[in-house]
């Protein structure tokens, strides 16, 4: 996973599984990388093959995080089968999707 | 017209090592084997989803025991249908036909809505040591039924199978009535429990069983019954009592408050009380709870390597809980015994009580008597009594024998029986309460108990008091001038030594009050636990005897400071007290 900051916004991207595997890895990363500078999180699901339960349970974990910063997440240009996974889970209208 | 040659089925069958680190290694060979089937990617990434869900489950929620097993998934299928097989060892979980999405912001608890949403058919089969969770998507076509047609004989088998467990179901249920009437008379002595695990080792065509029942409000667990193959025939081998190893079979199912397995694979472990009885066999321990209170433990097992089907398995725990319910019962049962014979000895011993305290405290010319007891239970050890001789003197005392209950409330009688016996010697306390120690001397020795106790004599015509104690509050005394005197004058407590003297003390009581009293007057305690103590006794005494006339008007005053002080606060102790009112005059 590649780690970048951009202003105030923290941007996650080379993420190629989002799984039970490496789910709170993902997460403590993520957490750890925010700061106190990062308000706001961009997740680029391009390159990502697959997410499961456990994924997207790791995925709200930052969104209740972010927020409870006043900040906000999006996630970035997720490829179908994510899109698919969101859409089936309703998280869809939870999180902010840019690039569908 | 020709006949459809039957589509042949491909067949694929993947085990994992326990661990989520393996999961996507075998999603993704899973996928590689549907693709050949010619599966498009749409379906294949359904597919790899559904199978991370239903694995990463299998592995999350595994027993412990049993993780070093491999989770196994078997894909069966055609372009038109696959069919997946996820066998896990967990302690399985009811399968709701519609899993629904958990609240938004949850981070768990989407799993199983997936699997359902990417599958047409999702079914959950439970067994006994393993589970097997059954997708099913169609691809275009129509999915065979369910269950895949079986050779006949195979069927027979499996009928066969289905019979002798039903057949199991039914003796075990008549076992469990057999033995349910045998409770009803009470019966459920060791030898009982005995025959119970015998008769289950029968029913169940196991080789050897143990039962634990809990005790000390479930932190110990006794050995109840056991069973096991000896060297010689026939013979069975009783463990010995002890506790349970930290860590054994029995004490993880008690701990996990689940059915703990073990099989040739997942063997006891080699500190396990029962590992070296039980061998390579097969088997598990069954917690036994009767309404979330642990009553026993039951471990069953067998010696060969048959393992116990599901029906069987069910039999051996609903015989365990129906014992675990009964066990209970039988131990509320015995506790309300227990309690009833309690009230009953604490009513024979209030009756006791009862008859000790005087009907009547003796009318005197010029001087007036009066009494007071409480006792802080049903059944105390404090005692007052009062009585006139021949010539029309008073004879009083107060006594409080150590401890409650029948033992203080028979001392109490004997004590009486004696201090009243010795009329001769009333009019020398000193005297009496020498004798008294004597007599009584071996008896509370050997109970280790003790009596404290003050014994008066008052002439009335002469109106001098004679006063002697063993080990017990001073008399206080409101003399007509007005002062306050303590008459201390005595020895130890009755049953302490033997040979000991008791000393006298004499007062004019003319135109005085006397207070004769137990330890419970003055260590009486308010709700914050303060006690009032002997100078405010004295001092409350000492108002109370300047302005009442009469022994009952004092009593009356002193049990409204006792009352007021208390606060409501509960008795700690008995208490007894005497007050006496004597006259301005000699008597005639």
């Amino acid at each position: 996973m590649k780690i970048q900051q951009q202003a105030n916004t923290l941007v996650l991207s080379d993420i190629t599984e989002l799984n039970a595997a490496n789910s709170s890895a993902f997460r403590d990363q993520a957490r750890t990388a925010l700061g106190e500078q990062c308000a706001n999180v961009d997740i680029d699901l391009s390159q990502t093959r697959r997410v499961d339960s456990s994924g997207l349970g790791a995925l709200i974990s930052l969104q209740k995080t972010v927020c409870a910063r006043g900040g906000s997440i999006r996630i970035l240009r997720p490829t179908p089968i994510v899109s698919q996974i969101l859409e089936l889970t309703r998280l869809h209208r939870v999180f902010e999707i840019v690039g569908n | 017209m020709a006949q459809a040659r039957p589509i042949p089925l491909a067949t694929c069958c993947l085990e994992v090592d326990c661990v989520l680190t393996a999961s996507p290694e075998v999603c993704g060979r899973a996928r590689e084997f549907l693709a050949g089937l010619g599966l498009p990617e749409t379906e294949l990434d359904a597919w790899e989803i559904v199978l991370a869900e239903a694995v990463n489950n299998g592995i999350n929620y595994c027993r412990s025991e049993a993780r070093f097993l491999p989770l196994r998934v078997e894909l069966l299928g055609s372009p038109a249908w696959v069919e997946v097989r996820v066998t896990d060892h967990t302690p399985g979980f009811d399968l709701s036909p519609n899993a629904e999405l958990p609240e938004a912001d949850s981070e768990s608890g989407r799993g199983l809505f997936l699997i359902q949403q990417l599958t047409d058919e999702a079914t959950y089969l439970r067994g006994s040591g393993s589970n097997c969770l059954v997708l099913r998507r169609g691809h275009g076509g129509t999915p065979p039924p369910i269950q895949p047609p079986v050779a006949a004989s195979e069927s027979d088998r499996t009928l066969d199978l289905m019979t002798e467990e039903l057949a199991s179901c039914y003796e075990s249920l008549a076992a469990i009535f057999q033995f349910s009437a045998g409770l009803q008379s009470g019966d459920i002595s060791g030898e009982f429990l005995q025959r119970w695990t015998d008769q289950l080792i029968t029913s169940t065509e196991s080789d050897w069983c143990v039962l634990r029942v809990a005790e000390a409000g479930g932190k110990e667990l006794r050995l109840a019954a056991a069973s096991l193959p000896a060297a010689g025939a026939n013979q069975t081998t009783r463990l010995a009592t002890g506790s349970l190893v930290a860590g054994s079979v029995e004490e993880r199912a008690v701990q996990l408050r689940a059915d703990v397995w073990f099989d040739p694979v997942a063997p006891l472990r080699a500190d396990d009380p029962l590992a070296a009885l039980a061998g390579a066999g097969c088997g598990f321990a069954h917690p036994l709870f009767a309404k979330e209170a642990l009553v026993g433990v039951l471990t069953i097992g067998r010696l060969g390597g048959a393992l116990y089907r599901a029906g069987e398995a069910s039999v051996i725990q609903t015989f365990g809980d129906f014992l675990g319910i009964q066990l209970r019962s039988a131990q509320m049962l015995k506790e309300q015994m227990l309690a009833r014979l309690n009230l009953r000895e604490l009513e024979i011993t209030a009756d006791i009580q009862r008859a000790l305290l005087p009907q009547k405290l003796p009318v005197m010319p010029g001087a007036t008597l009066a009494g007071f007891y409480r006792s802080a239970r049903m059944v105390g050890g404090d005692y007052y009594d009062a009585w006139l001789t021949p010539e029309g003197n008073l004879v009083m005392v107060v006594a409080d024998v150590m401890g409650k209950g029948l033992p203080a409330a028979l001392f109490a009688f004997m004590f009486r029986s004696l201090w009243r016996a010795r009329g001769d010697l009333a009019r020398r306390p000193g005297e009496l309460l020498a004798w008294l120690n004597q007599n009584l001397y071996q008896e509370l020795e050997q109970a280790g108990m003790f009596i404290t106790c003050q014994t008066a004599f008052l002439d009335c015509s002469s109106g001098i008091l004679q006063v002697s104690s063993a080990g017990h509050p001073p008399m206080l005394l409101v003399q007509s001038a007005g002062g306050l005197r303590e008459i201390t004058a005595g020895g130890p407590p009755l049953g302490v030594i033997e040979d000991a003297l008791y000393p006298e003390e004499s007062a004019s009581c003319l135109g005085s009050r006397a207070l004769m009293f137990t330890d419970g007057l003055f260590e009486a305690c308010n709700p914050d636990g303060d006690q009032l103590g002997f100078e405010a006794l004295e001092t409350a005494f000492a108002a109370a005897a300047r302005q009442g006339s009469t022994g009952e008007e004092i009593r009356d005053t002193l049990a409204g400071v006792l009352e007021r002080f208390e606060h409501g606060a509960a008795p700690a102790d008995d208490t007894a007290f005497l007050v006496l009112c004597g006259a301005a005059e000699p008597a005639r």
